[in-house]
């Protein structure tokens, strides 16, 4: 006998997720999901995002990573209040993980979480967790054609950063087409060049990320 | 992901009172970023920890989709 299911397979942790969404939602605070491939510079764009940022008070960060503490002490100095997952060998952040880190992370105050994802453009973006906006960075030394190889990522993020502008020049890459690339996946994505190191471009993507908290 | 559809399957198993599972068929959406080779491997290991003999994964893989769901499961009661 064949029994029709129709079953999500992930469906256990978007339950989950939503569950934590509309925890933080009745606490008055978003969660921001940052996913990039390894190196591309997630911790970097934290790091300038928060330090140029008057109330820093409102953030908290969430710092997901296989192994280590590196990232997590890179933005110790800023003054924000830091939980640290380790997943142990897993690729991914998933709901449970927040679920648990939101245990040790002090809410009052805080209007934002940023979740710095694990180094991954596969896995990472089939786990929701909770979050408000999903924020994709690709620094420009990756190449081209990374929207049609990860589509997946391009699609369900709503912002975009394309970063380490400053390198452009020793590189043999166009802008345009990752732009025109990520557009054909997700036609309402915004999108950002910018340089964490430098802070070139960097004030379009704080008036943008300032209107965001001006609206919470 | 392995683990879920077993999970799924375990379930459906007990409602529908089923004896044996002999195949499930999942749909993935071709942009769903699974790797079918490793979905398969995973699956057949979790399978047979669960008591999951000589079952079938069929994966339908279908355009335009981003999810992956399992579709129906064919069992003798």
């Amino acid at each position: 006998m064949k029994i029709k299911v129709v079953e999500p397979v992930l469906k256990a942790n978007r339950v989950m997720a939503e569950e934590i969404r509309r925890y933080l939602g009745s606490k008055g605070v978003k969660l921001i999901n940052i996913l990039g491939s390894p190196g591309a510079g997630k911790t970097q764009f934290i790091k300038r995002t928060l330090q140029q940022l008057e109330n820093k008070e409102i953030i908290g960060v969430i710092e997901g990573d296989i192994s280590t503490t590196f990232d997590a002490e890179e933005l110790v100095s800023l003054g924000v209040e830091i939980v640290q997952i380790n997943t142990k060998g897993a690729c991914h952040l998933d709901a449970r993980m927040i679920k648990q880190a939101l245990e040790q992370m002090r809410l009052d105050g805080k209007k934002v979480l940023f979740v710095e994802n694990v180094g991954n453009l596969v896995c990472p973006a089939e786990f929701p967790l909770g979050e408000d906006l999903r924020i994709l960075v690709l620094s420009l030394t990756e190449g081209l054609h990374k929207p049609l190889k990860y589509p997946l990522a391009f699609r369900t993020s709503q912002v975009l950063i394309l970063n380490k502008s400053d390198l452009l020049p020793h590189l043999d890459v166009n802008p345009a087409v990752i732009r025109e690339e990520a557009l054909s996946i997700n036609n309402q994505m915004k999108i950002f060049q910018l340089s964490s190191l430098t802070g070139e471009g960097f004030s379009n993507w704080m008036d943008y990320f300032q209107n965001y908290l001006s609206t919470l | 992901m392995a683990e879920n559809i077993v999970k799924i399957a375990l379930n459906v198993m007990k409602e529908h009172s089923l004896k044996k599972i002999n195949k499930i068929n999942i749909k993935v959406g071709e942009m769903s970023c699974i790797n079918e080779d490793s979905l398969q491997f995973a699956f057949g290991i979790l399978a047979k920890e669960n008591g999951l003999e000589n079952v079938d994964l069929h994966i339908i893989r279908e355009n335009k989709l981003f999810d992956i769901y399992v579709e129906s499961i064919e069992g003798e009661k």
